[in-house]
């Protein structure tokens, strides 16, 4: 063998060593070892300095033909439990007593019960952001009542109420972005001072021996990280819609001639902050919100023109109280989770140094003016409803 | 770094490969032979020599026969049973020489004889003088038939080639929907013809070489002149003519001996079946080789991109081609990394695969009891068997093959829980792709089971680094002095590669083949339309 040869032979040895030295062999594991987690809960234990923690994982059953189980609508999944001082700790305890190892690439949400995010949800949220499995994009969802107990629970479309709830949720953020709120959105947000973190807000119910998914609305968290109030369904159109960029939902109003409902085509909101001569911060809002009756429920008497100014007229104050209440209650908590404080930040940011240590009371504190601005422009397929007289229309 | 390392690597291995296997040729051997015999002035002394040198096989005739005026010649016919036309020997030779009655001359000297013989009486269209029993013998054997003259130290070979022969047929392994349907035979002649067919060019040349010691194979190469790069020829040339070997019974034997990379997975002498085909390659610039005996004719220089190439792709219309021609891009990447790409995802990055999917494989996976590697291996072994069995075996009992192949072990398999559905679907899907590209199917079966191996030990990681291995690898190789990668690079043109442009605008034979007459065309020529020829009349008329 010439000298060359063996330099050659050589340099592949060491070649095919270090792809075998570099790669992950131990990274291997086969899929049939590993258990994939589709929801975790945080709950509050009964000792203090323990976090219960229960973690859901879909159950894999073969599904060939053949060796189907006769119970193959039976449990789909299997929740684990432990309780631990920290999350950590309580994986490794899960990791010990079981046959396969959780991975948490798939986790769909990250459900914390009310009770424990009203002491603060920051130090739970460490854990997961540094894992290198878990993933940023996961839900953050609030329950209302106890997260295991959703994790349980058996949903009619979804088998795995993990799935569930994300699918839910990427639903309702069909609506309005704001719906989805993601561990990474959450972390941001408790970290900037000037907007207060939200999460979604869900609930059980219990419909007879049927379990109901209720999506309660928003909970609100101070810059702490705890929990200190929450947005009610009505209150969260008010702040869905002073977020803008709303492309779905609905706006009803009721006054003398009858009901009538609409289609949001598109609702956009234009916000402007300022301080005033007093030092007063001085919000305003300019929403544009373009609407499509989808719905009339009398109005009989009416020509229409007349009606259609008429519902812009109502639509306009429907939509101003709605936001207006909204802001008050948030006022009330102190919690600015619109970002006003942001926008402050960004276009004023001298005087936001001023404000920020105590921004809080200066947003309670603020002046809200509020200009919507309606337009209908169409009627839907029909023009007048089947009750509406015809002739006078016509002209 | 490692990257050029890796190249580096390559091309010394390959290197070194070719040095281990390049031929010196002995060229002493043909020599030895030619002092022993001349051929003998008395008769019997040459038959009794060429009935030593050919032993005494039974189908070896010899007729000697008088002749002349007063048949006071002699002569004698040799000639080999079932490689001639007897009504050949009869009407051509043997007829005209018995009966030829000389009236003006009578005196001959034998030297005169031998070329009356040729020149007057013979009504054959190739005679040959030979002085050398060995190729006295060497004509026999190929079919001709050699006369001898009492007398005369010269032998007569005609050519008498008269053997039974396959018909042009449909070739089984490349078939077209569209275009023309004949296949080579076996048959030297007939393929040269079929070529000739194609190309009624004058520039098309034929040489005739003889390799083998114990077949004695004619072998010829074809170029158009002018647009054959010399060099290519030249080392087509040197690369045969030297070959000291035993025997060729295929072209895949000269292929081996005068292929660049003799270790490589991928091929570096194309080949083919059909005279379109190889008129199409010598038009562009390249070499062909067709050996006696075998329908395959082989073409150099031969690129990578070749092997995506079809016939059709010429003879549909450019969309469509393009089209199907992309197809077999990704059909040869699947084939080659669709394994190994699932048992990296499903080994090391199940993050990336979408959750519900991952249930669905997860689900599959449950309960079947090998890893997903050796499951792999399992079902592309069980194919490759499946695929070979069915190539070997007789048509009707194939149907059969294909049947258990397709129930025992697809489904059986899968029902018994001993593998799972998602990689019963993958082996499927990565064989069926495999089939777009015929022409690599052998190095993709290798290939595969590299890149399967990568991944299961290195995951995604091991499968980069083998797919940028085997990039480097082709990058290294050459074929005939034409960078094997050629066709895909910038620097060439590209009309013809992953996409093919409409023929009207490929004016430009391949750069790297043709390199000294590039031009095909000088003009773009996009095709008349019908209404633009009106106009002209219209405006003559009205001139």
């Amino acid at each position: 063998m010439s000298m060359r040869l063996f330099k050659k032979t050589a340099a592949l040895g060491i070649l095919i060593s270090i792809l075998a030295g570099f790669s992950g062999c131990w990274d291997s594991k086969e899929i049939d070892t590993i258990q994939i987690v589709t929801g975790v809960g945080l709950d509050k234990a009964e000792n203090d300095e323990y976090v219960d923690i229960s973690i859901q994982i879909a159950k894999t059953s073969p599904s060939a033909p053949g060796t189907k189980d006769s119970n193959g609508n039976g449990d789909s999944k299997i929740i684990l439990e432990s309780s631990k001082q920290t999350i950590l700790e309580g994986v490794a305890e899960l990791n010990l007593n079981n046959s396969r190892s959780p991975i948490f690439h798939h986790n769909q949400v990250l459900l914390i019960s009310a009770d424990l995010a009203k002491e603060g949800i920051t130090e739970y949220l460490d854990a997961f952001m540094r894992d290198r499995e878990a993933r940023l994009e996961v839900l953050v969802v609030i329950v209302d009542g106890e997260a295991k107990e959703m994790l349980q629970a058996d949903f009619e479309q979804e088998k795995v109420s993990g799935i569930f709830l994300r699918r839910t949720i990427r639903l309702l953020s069909n609506v309005t972005p704001e719906y989805s709120v993601r561990m990474i959105d959450l972390a941001s947000r408790l970290r900037d001072e000037s907007i207060s973190p939200v999460a979604t807000l869900v609930r059980l119910e219990d419909n007879d021996d049927k379990k109901n998914l209720l999506v309660e609305g928003m909970a609100v968290f101070d810059s702490e990280g705890k929990m200190i109030g929450n947005i009610d369904a009505d209150e969260m159109r008010g702040y869905v819609w002073a977020m803008g960029k709303v492309e779905q939902g609905r706006v009803a109003v009721e006054c003398e001639y009858g009901r009538a409902a609409f289609q949001i085509i598109s609702m956009d909101c234009k916000r402007n902050v300022k301080l005033n001569e007093k030092g007063q911060v001085n919000v305003s809002f300019d929403v544009d919100a373009t609407l499509n009756i989808g719905e009339l429920r009398g109005f009989e008497n009416l020509t229409p023109s007349e009606l259609i100014s008429h519902l812009i007229e109502e639509t306009e104050g429907e939509i101003e109280d709605t936001i207006k209440g909204t802001f008050q209650s948030m006022q009330d908590l102190g919690a600015d989770i619109y970002g006003v404080g942001l926008d402050l930040k960004r276009h004023h940011p001298k005087q936001w140094d001023k404000l920020k240590d105590r921004w809080e009371d200066y947003f309670s504190e603020a002046e809200l003016e509020l200009d919507v601005n309606v337009r209908i422009p169409g009627t839907g397929q029909i023009k007048k409803s089947l009750e509406m007289e015809d002739g006078e229309n016509e002209s | 770094m490692v990257l050029l390392f890796l190249r580096f690597l390559f091309r010394k291995l390959r290197f070194f490969g070719s040095s281990c296997l390049s031929h010196k040729p002995e060229g002493e051997y043909h020599e030895k032979q030619s002092d022993e015999c001349k051929i003998k002035t008395r008769l019997q002394k040459s038959l009794d020599s060429i009935k030593d040198s050919l032993g005494n096989s039974c189908d070896v005739k010899t007729h000697t026969f008088k002749f002349g005026p007063e048949k006071r010649f002699s002569g004698a016919i040799v000639f080999i049973d079932g490689l001639v036309s007897s009504s050949t020997i009869t009407e051509s030779i043997l007829r005209p020489i018995v009966s030829w009655q000389p009236i003006y001359k009578l005196g001959f000297s034998e030297d005169e004889l031998a070329d009356l013989v040729s020149g007057e009486l013979l009504c054959a269209g190739e005679v040959t003088k030979v002085s050398l029993l060995s190729e006295l013998t060497l004509g026999c054997l190929s079919g001709d038939t050699a006369i001898l003259l009492d007398g005369c130290p010269f032998g007569l070979v005609v050519s008498t080639k008269g053997w039974e022969k396959r018909n042009v047929t449909e070739p089984q392994a490349e078939t077209v929907v569209r275009g023309p349907r004949e296949g080579f035979t076996e048959n030297l002649r007939t393929n040269t013809a079929l070529v000739r067919r194609k190309l009624k060019s004058e520039n098309l040349r034929v040489e005739n070489l003889i390799v083998g010691r114990n077949t004695q194979t004619d072998i010829c190469i074809m170029y158009l002149d002018g647009i054959a790069d010399p060099k290519v020829i030249e080392t087509v040339k040197y690369r045969i003519s030297g070959l000291d070997v035993d025997s060729i019974l295929e072209s895949g034997y000269i292929e081996e001996y005068i292929e660049d990379a003799p270790f490589s997975p991928f091929a570096t002498v194309g080949y083919t079946e059909k005279p379109d085909v190889v008129a199409a390659r010598l038009l562009e610039g390249r070499v062909g080789i067709v050996v006696d005996g075998t329908p395959i004719v082989l073409t150099v220089p031969m690129l990578f991109i070749e092997n995506f190439q079809t016939t059709e792709d010429y003879y549909t219309r450019p969309l469509y081609a393009s089209l199907v021609r992309i197809l077999r891009f990704i059909g040869y990447l699947i084939t080659v990394f669709l394994p190994a790409i699932y048992i990296a995802l499903i080994n090391f990055h199940q993050e990336l695969i979408p959750t519900t999917l991952l249930f669905t494989i997860a689900n599959a996976r449950e309960g079947t009891p090998f890893p997903a590697l050796l499951e792999m291996m399992i079902m592309i072994f069980a194919f490759e068997i499946l695929r070979e069995a069915g190539i070997r075996l007789p048509r009707p009992v194939g149907q059969a093959i294909s049947i258990v192949g397709a129930l025992v072990m697809g489904d059986a398999a899968v029902s018994a829980g001993l593998v799972g559905a998602p990689i019963l679907i993958t082996v499927a899907i990565t064989s069926v792709a495999g089939f777009l590209v015929p022409a690599q199917n052998d190095s993709a079966s290798l290939l595969r089971l590299i890149m399967m191996l990568l991944a299961s030990f290195a995951g995604w990681y091991g499968v980069s680094m083998g797919f940028l291995a085997v990039l480097l690898y082709i990058g290294s190789l050459d074929s005939f002095g034409t960078s094997y990668f050629d066709g895909f690079a910038w620097s060439t043109n590209l009309q013809d590669s992953i996409v093919r442009m409409p023929l009207w605008s490929m004016v430009r034979r391949p750069k790297d083949i043709a390199r000294n007459n590039l031009v095909r065309r000088r003009f773009f020529i996009p095709p008349l339309r019908p209404h633009s020829h009106d106009d002209n009349d219209d405006s003559e008329r009205e001139g």
